[in-house]
């Protein structure tokens, strides 16, 4: 599998940041198309294939505009996004962990057909939906913040450092719920005998 | 599904925007701009004014609920609860509320003062209480009973053996029992009937006598409230066994002789009490060695090593043959090494080396003399 590798703003970012600022729609929309397909694919980690990934992108972008102007350039632009984008993210965990009729089983919320390649043959899309299905059980069982942190750390590739500046943590902060994460999931996986049968 | 497996899957999610979505989504998100650009912007509201007088107004409403409460509080919150001790032979007097309290030491009380009376809990010792007519009610708390009396004057004696209360005659009674036999306190007692009545050998405490309660059958006229709680239906005999020290004064009673100037003085000095109705003899029991080793276990477990060495000697010398001989020697070796009395202590554990029965206390007993021995 490959990694994504960490995000490194490009240089002409600051400049698209302050003609948008500066009311520039055509720069913002420039933006919005330079890290539109990187926010979809975060929410899409962070979330599994939500239904609702659309419109929390717009949500994401929409929060960023008047954002933009408090962004000095202290980190990277795409920094700066997935921030906003693990927040909209985080919001949205809580809300579906306090509607639980929307569970990953019923697939009122979840879409798995949308991350299952039609090409693969009805044994392989069988086990293909399985595997979605226990992993995102798996996250399920984490909380929205230890499951942003790990998402980001472990998925994403993404530096402590970083993943602390998204989530708006210490350092420390951001490895401790990395780890947590890390030993909840461990827990999990020993504690369910089906779950065994897939190592 | 192990944690790689985990993050493999979810990095296998690739979240495809296509071109469709994606220029649909700018579509939104351009409107929404426009909306929130072009939408009017909310008036400011002013900023709130905090009301000062309202709160000047409440911070004195409730200064003076609090003042109204604290002047309706019960006294027993303004006046915190008053511990009474007298150590062994001396008296402590406390007047509260029109009640002299008077306590004949070793004792201790607690005084509290509620609304409706003034309570009075015994822990030890004998107390002496002389009420005004004017005065609240006296609650008096013994043993875990609380009695509640309006005479003029009363009386409870609370030691490990026995728990005696009485009003008027019966209060003279043990106070003439209980109160005379201490040792004069050179403080003059509000009570005249706790005048110090002369003591042979003032160093000397009596061990205190139970006094049951009158029993009807042998009292033709039984004292006018008789109230005496007795812990147990067996009570100490001073009739039966000698004294716990030869200079002890012996326990006055209505038939003797030697009881005659203490029963006539309190006769005399009491207004209340009533000379011609004579005091009534009390029944004296003599305890079994169990009781009296149990009462003597009692009496330290309450901090009260003359009486439980009273008891333990009373022990030895009336039932020398007992099975709890040995223990109550090895006790009084104890007591005796704590009290530097190491001759005395010496004595008893050679005894029990010498004749006692229990193998267990005859061991400890050697390693406690080796000890004393040793310790020289």
């Amino acid at each position: 599998m490959s990694r994504p590798v960490a995000v490194v703003a490009p240089s002409d970012d600051r400049e698209l940041v302050q003609r948008a600022v500066a009311g520039d729609r055509a720069a913002f929309e420039a933006i919005y198309r330079a890290h539109a397909d990187r926010v979809f694919a975060l929410l899409t980690r962070l979330l599994g294939p939500d239904r609702e990934r659309e419109d929390l992108m717009q949500e994401v972008f929409i929060r960023l505009h008047p954002a933009l102007a408090r962004f000095r350039g202290e980190c990277a632009l795409p920094t700066f996004i997935y921030q906003i984008t693990t927040r909209v993210a985080v919001d949205h965990l809580r809300r579906r962990r306090r509607h639980r009729a929307d569970t990953l089983a019923a697939g009122n919320t979840i879409d798995l057909d949308a991350e299952i390649d039609p090409g693969l043959s009805p044994a392989e899309q069988a086990a293909r939906r399985q595997e979605l299905v226990d992993a995102l059980t798996l996250l399920d069982a984490l909380s929205p913040k230890l499951r942003a942190a790990f998402v980001l750390r472990e998925v994403m590739g993404l530096s402590h450092d970083e993943v602390a500046r998204i989530v708006d943590a210490h350092p420390a902060a951001a490895r401790m719920r990395v780890a947590l994460a890390r030993r909840a999931i461990a827990k999990l996986c020993a504690k369910s005998p089906a779950r065994k049968d897939l190592r | 599904m192990t944690e790689r497996h985990l993050v493999q899957t979810l990095g296998s999610l690739e979240g495809r925007l296509d071109d469709v979505r994606r220029e649909q989504s700018w579509r939104a998100i351009d409107r929404a701009l426009d909306a929130a650009a072009t939408a009017p912007v909310a008036p400011t509201r002013p900023a709130r004014r905090f009301a000062w007088p309202i709160a000047f107004g409440l911070a004195a409403a409730a200064a003076a609920v609090l003042a109204v409460l604290l002047v309706r509080t019960p006294s027993s919150l303004a006046v915190a609860p008053t511990e009474l001790v007298a150590a062994s032979g001396q008296r402590t007097v406390l007047d509260r509320d029109g009640i002299t309290l008077t306590l004949v030491g070793p004792g201790a009380a607690t005084i509290d003062r509620t609304d409706d009376a003034v309570r009075v809990r015994v822990g030890h010792g004998t107390l002496v209480a002389d009420r005004a007519d004017t005065a609240p009610s006296l609650a008096i708390t013994a043993g875990g009973t609380t009695t509640t009396s309006r005479d003029r004057k009363f009386a409870v004696h609370v030691s490990a053996q026995t728990i005696v209360l009485g009003a008027d005659e019966r209060a003279d009674q043990i106070v003439a029992r209980y109160a005379l036999l201490e040792t004069p306190s050179p403080n003059p007692s509000p009570s005249p009937m706790l005048n110090p009545t002369p003591n042979p050998n003032p160093m000397q405490v009596p061990m205190p006598m139970p006094v049951p309660a009158p029993n009807p059958s042998s009292t033709p006229n039984p004292p006018p409230s008789p109230s005496a709680t007795p812990l147990s239906s067996n009570h100490a005999s001073a009739k039966t066994t000698a004294p716990a020290t030869p200079a002890a004064p012996e326990r006055p009673t209505a038939s003797s002789p030697a009881s005659e100037p203490s029963t006539a003085t309190a006769s005399s000095a009491a207004p209340d009490a009533t000379p011609s109705r004579p005091v009534p003899s009390l029944p004296e029991v003599k305890l079994d060695a169990v009781e009296l080793y149990r009462r003597a276990e009692t009496s330290l477990a309450i901090h009260d090593p003359i009486t439980a060495r009273a008891l333990l000697e009373q022990l030895l010398r009336d039932y020398p043959e007992h099975a709890l001989v040995d223990a109550a020697r090895y006790d009084l070796a104890l007591m005796a090494r704590t009290y530097g009395e190491r001759a005395r202590a010496l004595e008893l554990l050679a005894q029990i080396r010498t004749s006692g029965r229990d193998a267990n206390i005859r061991a400890a007993a050697t390693r406690l003399e080796e000890q004393l021995r040793g310790s020289r």
